[in-house]
């Protein structure tokens, strides 16, 4: 294996020169989306801290709420209540859809080639590489594995914000967003052991792009809480 | 409080559209799911003008069962209609005629002809299955989005509207001459389901759209004015919400979109969901409080402002409301009452003692309902009750006197001009009188209007009182519901109770309790 990583760090830096991009923000870009580490630990940090803002949020409308209220006690459940809104079935079926094909884009992203995590990876399930549906398999099994998480979230994170239209279409623009990261990573596993590093550097970025726009109400509004 | 939007004529057909608008995303225009709209409010457009529905692509046609969905009330007569042609021949009037062009008494004559004449009751019962074919229609569309429907069904209805908000334009031809009947055939049937009218009246000068003089147009508004605050609650509608075009068009220029739009966001605190807990109450509740101790419906003055989110909101909102804000200009010191609606985090105390300060109302005649906000910013609206009432207050630039005064002064004008032909010479001999009695006899709209000037000058309240007909009814009771009369149906006490009992249930269960 350590000859393979030997060759695809050689079609890299080959990838690298040819490139379009300038040189020290490619080099960047291909060293982060290269890390498996860094990017596994970015995809979790920008997830917690989103779980993390969402509960202040919260909290943080919870106890206005109460402060603006004579004797300052209500219940929070109640409160839940109200400030649930219906953000309709067309959206919330595009942000269950999204939720699952960005945990499937980080699936394939990460874990589908061996050059980032050598020893977990599609490839070392024989039996799934070697079938004639192994990489639609591998997606599916992700999407299976995510359905019961991406249907519980956007309802437990959306339900509780003011989205504008222009926000949920940007939520649903990451629908094609999450599916070019995917193509791209798919023919990344394609062309294994080469390496083509545009592609991977745009898969990079159409994940976190669309993992950020699918958290950004949450993020907005503690932002703007903060003021 | 969930509302039915029912935007009447061109203005309504507007305005209804920013309110019905779909919050959820769609793929090419098309829903695949159920439409969401701001605040969970439902509704339609009815519309006279044929034409008009196919000059936008918002509203596609209920019978066709689209959703959101325009009506043309009159399509019920058809072409062959003895019922229509017995009208023709008897009063000149045709009950198909597309659009009515700033003539606010021409709905008014025809359906004053249903209720009145009893041998057009007759042919319609017998041709149409109802004494007034139009009217049922129409409500027989906008029934189905209230709660009357849910308690006819038995469901919960908590998805249901339980108060209807009619959109208007004062001056225009259709929604000034539809709501007034429409909300009396409401009341046949509940004479106690909120109803409030959301009036535009037109701005000042050459409608630049119809090409309409402003005298012409005020005659409408003052007859539609007239009607709408000379009907007695439970007969009438619930609240006359007034904004005045002029000072949005000081605002916003020709523009009519984005007026639109910002009559829309104004109106949000009013039909918005998210209320702070333990302060939703039903629409029943907020009725009681707007029509408290009135005999007439009130006029209710809006004064609108949204900020940045702050520290302590509540002084510097209510103060910018009511000077910057006011979508109908008033001295809100002259108002009986006020009604605050907030979006945001807003203490009740603060919100009632800031209003106080600015309108010296006593306290306990403030009364605030209070939502949670979106994206950083607070909101207030605020509905003056009935702010006139000062002697000489006709002579202060801004006040509602001054308006209105205006407004009736050029209405009477109008009809003293040879041009306005108020009384149509081709018209039969029946008509030609009543119109003529309606307009100029001892008893007539213009006598009343003079008086209510008076009333306007010398600073009381209300200016008009008494309603007029062009037709008299064989009975001012609104009485039983024809419709109900029509099934042989009588509503017997059992059954108050039980439809009693399922509205209070109704609301014990949106309130968990």
């Amino acid at each position: 294996m350590s000859g393979l990583n030997e060759t695809v760090a050689g079609v890299q830096a080959a990838d690298i020169s040819s490139s379009l991009v300038p040189e020290g923000l490619s080099n960047a870009l291909a060293s982060v989306s290269s890390n498996g580490l860094l990017g596994l630990g970015l995809f979790i940090l920008i997830l917690a801290l989103g779980a993390a803002l969402h509960r202040l949020n919260m909290e943080r409308t919870y106890r206005r709420v109460a402060a603006t209220t004579n004797g300052g006690e209500i219940s929070g459940e109640e409160l839940r209540e109200e400030m649930f809104a219906r953000q309709g079935s067309n959206f919330n079926a595009a942000a269950i859809t999204a939720w699952m094909l960005l945990f499937a884009a980080f699936a394939y992203f990460y874990f589908l080639t061996p050059e980032i995590f050598p020893r977990h990876n599609y490839y070392q399930v024989p039996t799934l590489s070697s079938g004639p549906l192994g990489f639609a398999t591998f997606g599916l099994m992700v999407l299976v594995l995510t359905l019961v998480a991406a249907a519980f979230v956007p309802r437990e994170l959306y339900g509780y914000y003011e989205l504008s239209r222009k926000t949920k279409v940007a939520i649903m623009l990451t629908l094609p967003l999450l599916a070019i990261s995917i193509v791209l990573s798919i023919q990344q596993g394609t062309i294994f052991p080469q390496v083509e590093l545009a592609s991977r550097i745009t898969a990079f970025l159409a994940l976190f792009a669309s993992e950020l726009a699918l958290l950004w109400p949450i993020y907005v509004e503690a932002l703007g809480g903060m003021r | 409080m969930r509302l039915c939007i029912v935007g009447i004529g061109g203005c309504g057909g507007h305005l209804a559209e920013r309110f019905l608008k779909n919050q959820d995303v769609t793929l090419l225009k098309k829903s695949l799911g159920e439409h969401v709209s701001f605040g969970g409010v439902k509704g339609l457009w009815l519309e006279a003008d044929v034409q008009e529905t196919e000059n936008q692509n918002f509203f596609g046609s209920l019978e066709g069962g689209r959703y959101p969905g325009y009506f043309i009330p009159h399509d019920v007569i058809g072409p062959e209609s003895k019922t229509s042609k017995l009208i023709v021949d008897r009063y000149g009037y045709d009950v198909k005629k597309q659009g009515f062009m700033r003539q606010a008494e021409f709905l008014k004559a025809v359906f004053e002809i249903f209720e009145s004449d009893e041998e057009v009751k007759r042919v319609a019962l017998s041709e149409h299955e109802s004494e007034n074919p139009i009217l049922r229609a129409a409500w027989d569309r906008i029934r189905p989005y209230t709660t009357l429907e849910a308690l006819k069904d038995n469901n919960g209805g908590s998805e249901m509207c339980d108060g209807i908000l009619f959109i208007v334009s004062l001056g225009g031809g259709t929604g000034t001459g539809f709501v007034n009947p429409i909300t009396r055939y409401i009341r046949g049937e509940r004479p106690a389901y909120p109803v409030f009218v959301l009036g535009v009246l037109t701005e000042e000068g050459v409608d630049p759209q119809q090409r309409a003089k402003e005298a012409k147009r005020d005659l409408g508004a003052t007859i539609s004015l007239y009607d709408l605050t000379t009907k007695k609650v439970g007969i009438g509608v619930d609240g006359v919400i007034l904004i005045d075009n002029q000072i949005m068009v000081e605002k916003f220029g020709q523009d009519y979109s984005a007026i639109d739009d910002y009559i829309h966001q104004a109106m949000r605190p009013f039909i918005a969901g998210r209320h702070y807990p333990g302060e939703d109450p039903p629409s029943l509740a907020m009725r009681e409080k707007f029509i408290e101790g009135l005999v007439r419906p009130p006029i209710l003055v809006p004064c609108y402002c949204r900020e940045r989110r702050r520290e302590d909101p509540e002084e510097n909102l209510v103060k910018k409301a009511l000077s910057e804000g006011k979508l109908f200009g008033c001295d809100p010191k002259n108002a009986e009452m006020a009604y605050v609606f907030t979006r945001g985090f807003m203490g009740q105390g603060e919100i009632v003692k800031a209003v106080a300060r600015y309108t010296g109302l006593p306290e306990e005649r403030i009364e605030p309902w209070r939502k949670l906000g979106e994206n950083h910013w607070d909101e207030i609206l605020i509905l003056l009750r009935n702010p006139y009432g000062e002697e000489r207050g006709c002579e202060v630039k801004g006040n509602l006197e001054y308006r209105l005064h205006r407004v009736i002064r050029m209405a009477l004008n109008y009809m003293d001009e040879p041009e306005s032909s108020l009384v149509s010479q081709g018209m039969p001999e029946l008509t030609r009188k009543a119109i003529e009695d309606y307009f100029y006899g001892d008893d007539g709209i213009q006598e009343r209007l003079k008086e209510g000037l008076l009333r306007i000058e010398k600073g009381e309240k209300p200016f008009f009182l008494d309603e007029r007909n062009i037709f008299e009814r064989s009975s001012r009771d609104p009485g039983i519901h024809e419709s109900h009369r029509a099934s042989g149906r009588q509503v017997d006490d059992e059954e108050i109770r039980k439809l009693v009992e399922a509205e209070v249930r109704r609301v014990l269960a949106e309130r968990d309790i």
